[in-house]
């Protein structure tokens, strides 16, 4: 054996450049195999753990309430407790639920913009009477309700970020509240009250007084409809949903439920109606798996994309392999002939051009396996980008003008912006190792068999070849 | 030394070639084998090697009837073959060339007896790393001769081992070979078509009517 590879060594040695080129060819046909295995694996990963953590969003809202936005706080609404939510928590094919609450504050040391004549934003004068709640009023007029609008509100929410609850705003400084104490206001309301990162103020509600710090400011954007400036979202604070809690506030807005498939949508339905006891017709459930579909989808179509083309490349390689394999033996018919003639053992005739090829094949894996490790991570989070893009991009111009309505979530251009995902690579060993044996195993077998039938002829006859 | 006993040979498509050979080699002793084309010479050459085991009859060797099984056990430790052409190896050096007779018979390779072949052979003033390619004719079929001898077998089958090089080279090589089974205890087969090559060894064989007639 030892005769055997060092015949084999000095052969690779000799015969430098079909070594090499031999080298290119496995490189190509590996790094394939490898890449499409990762892809598969790494999307196989990814998917799952969209299954998991995002899942498919379930709004719920009670059947003839208005819906509209967010400010109606309808008590009526608010059929169920904590403790229904931390039950429904508890369903296995539930993976998140997300509540947020609108609250209107009044505020001694901040004062609301208010609009002025010429509809532009300036700071009140009035300080002291900014703000009031709806519910306090047992007849809301036109302009009481103007008030409550206009005044400062606190937007609480348990999964706050830039990109999904509050689609329009850009962060002008500082970071997303994390803490009980912590709040984001605009930069109008912070400009108009002379605040700036880490001042505090106190907000009271319920009769609760808190003092806050402002860790986040704003920007809003001003190319809005007339309707929603007079909103005045400017004056909106947000916070996490622990502020609310600590206000002992009891109205929630807004609850979604994330579930891991939709396959679970009519048991999900079933038991919650069974632990909030709502009837059936008194709740309707809107499903949104917008996000996911426009995530998952193109995934899956790279996926048996990328597996087509597997099949193709590695067909045509294996071809070009076949090819080259059986007619190098070929060309070493006169070799083979004399280490026959010198009654060298067939199988190690037979060994020895194995052993070469499979030599080249591993050093061409490793090779394959460290490019693959040096470019997958950005070419794997490049094309699925570029294909979620491109398919969100779709489905944006055939959504048209859904857009923001009720607060839906629309598609707009930022969201595409926002939409870039950077998956983790993820390298299943076991299928490269896989892969790697079937590659050996078919090129032993091909040079196993030309071999073997060149070999039942005498040596003359195989040097004459 | 090597007995043939009634060895008949039919190609597939039922040609006969041998029908009922017998013949007896000695050691110490130079055969030709002469023959038209076609006549069998290489067939009777691979069969004395051991190389074809599809013919009928018994190959003997030293009073024993080689079994068809043991054929390459025989081939391995008795017989060294040498070529026209293409002996050697080209990616092995012109040592490692020679070497190979020795590994591949798992037999001890003599150093001393090596250079002393090659001084011989009148190859010690050749870089021994370097590949064949760099060797006339008639050096590769030296080299191939003193591959043989190293690995230290009774019976050395030369099949036109001079149809590649001109005649003063071709005369050297008969001579060394001659010299070799007279001086080794060697039993030395040369199959040629060249006449003057064949009337230099001790006998001379010519194969008609399927058959081996002595000259």
């Amino acid at each position: 054996m030892k005769n055997v590879i060092y015949r084999s060594l000095c052969y690779l040695k000799y015969k430098k450049v079909k070594t090499i080129m031999f080298l290119l060819l496995f490189i190509i046909t590996t790094f394939i195999v490898i890449f499409s295995g990762v892809v598969k694996s790494t999307i196989n990963n990814y998917t799952s753990s969209i299954d998991n953590k995002n899942g498919i969003a379930i709004s719920i809202r009670s059947n003839g309430m208005r819906k509209g936005f967010e400010f109606n706080t309808d008590s009526s609404q608010n059929t169920i407790t904590t403790t229904q939510i931390n039950e429904i928590k508890k369903l296995s094919y539930v993976s998140d639920i997300t509540t947020s609450t609108d609250l209107t504050v009044s505020s001694s040391s901040l004062t609301a913009l208010t609009i002025s004549d010429d509809s532009s934003t300036s700071s009140s004068d009035d300080s002291s009477s900014s703000a009031s709640s709806s519910s306090d009023s047992s007849a809301p007029s036109k302009d009481k309700n103007f008030a409550s609008m206009n005044g400062l509100r606190i937007t609480a929410s348990s999964n706050l970020s830039l990109n999904d609850t509050v689609s329009t705003l850009t962060m002008s400084s500082g970071t997303l509240p994390t803490k009980s104490d912590e709040v984001m206001i605009s930069k109008d309301l912070a400009d108009a009250n002379s605040k700036k990162l880490n001042d505090t103020f106190t907000v009271k509600v319920n009769g609760i007084t808190k003092t806050v710090k402002i860790v986040g400011i704003y920007d809003y954007d001003s190319d809005q409809s007339e309707y929603q400036m007079r909103m005045l979202p400017q004056n909106t604070i947000y916070s996490t949903y622990d502020l609310a809690s600590a206000f002992n506030a009891s109205t929630r807005n807004e609850y979604t439920y994330y579930i891991k498939s939709l396959d679970d949508l009519s048991k999900f339905k079933a038991a919650y109606l069974k632990i909030t006891g709502a009837s059936s017709d008194s709740v309707s459930f809107t499903v949104n798996d917008s996000t996911y579909q426009q995530t998952i989808v193109p995934l899956q179509q790279i996926n048996s994309a990328l597996g087509v083309f597997k099949v193709v490349a590695i067909s045509i390689t294996s071809v070009i392999i076949l090819i080259v394999l059986v007619i190098t033996i070929r060309e070493r018919s006169y070799e083979i002939g004399v280490l026959k003639a010198l009654s060298e053992r067939k199988s190690n005739i037979i060994m020895q051009l194995i052993f070469e090829t499979i030599l080249i094949l591993v050093c061409a894996f490793i090779l394959a396996l460290l490019v693959n490790f040096v470019i997958d991570n950005s070419l794997i989070n490049h094309l699925l980008n570029n294909s979620i893009f491109n398919t969100i991009n779709e489905g944006a111009n055939k959504m048209g003008g859904r857009g923001m309505i009720s607060g839906m979530p629309g598609v707009n251009s930022s969201d595409i912006s926002t939409t870039a995902i950077s998956v983790k690579v993820v390298y299943s060993i076991g299928t490269i190792l896989l892969n790697l044996l079937s590659i050996v195993v078919i090129i032993v077998l091909i040079i196993a068999i030309v071999a073997a039938l060149m070999l039942r002829k005498s040596s003359r006859a195989i040097i004459k070849e | 030394m090597l007995k043939l006993k009634d060895i008949s040979f039919s190609y597939q498509n039922n040609v006969e070639i041998f029908d009922k050979l017998n013949i007896e080699f000695e050691e110490n002793k130079t055969y030709a084998i002469q023959g038209v084309s076609g006549s069998g010479k290489t067939t009777l050459l691979n069969i004395i090697a051991g190389l074809d085991d599809s013919y009928k009859g018994e190959i003997i060797y030293q009073d024993q009837v080689i079994d068809k099984n043991k054929l390459q056990d025989y081939r391995k430790n008795r017989v060294s073959i040498i070529f026209q052409d293409n002996n050697l190896l080209n990616y092995l050096n012109i040592k490692d060339n020679i070497k190979q007779g020795c590994l591949i018979k798992n037999k001890a390779f003599d150093e001393a007896l090596f250079n002393e072949y090659l001084t011989q052979f009148k190859l010690d003033n050749l870089n021994l790393n370097s590949y064949p390619s760099i060797l006339s004719g008639g050096q590769q079929q030296r080299v191939a001769i003193i591959r043989s001898l190293l690995s230290k077998t009774d019976i050395i089958l030369a099949d036109e081992p001079t149809a590649s090089v001109d005649e003063v080279t071709a005369m050297k090589i008969i001579e060394e070979l001659k010299e070799l089974s007279h001086n080794e205890n060697k039993l030395v087969i040369i199959v040629t078509h060249q006449k003057d090559i064949a009337n230099k060894c001790d006998y001379v064989y010519h194969l008609q009517d399927y058959n081996l007639v002595l000259d």
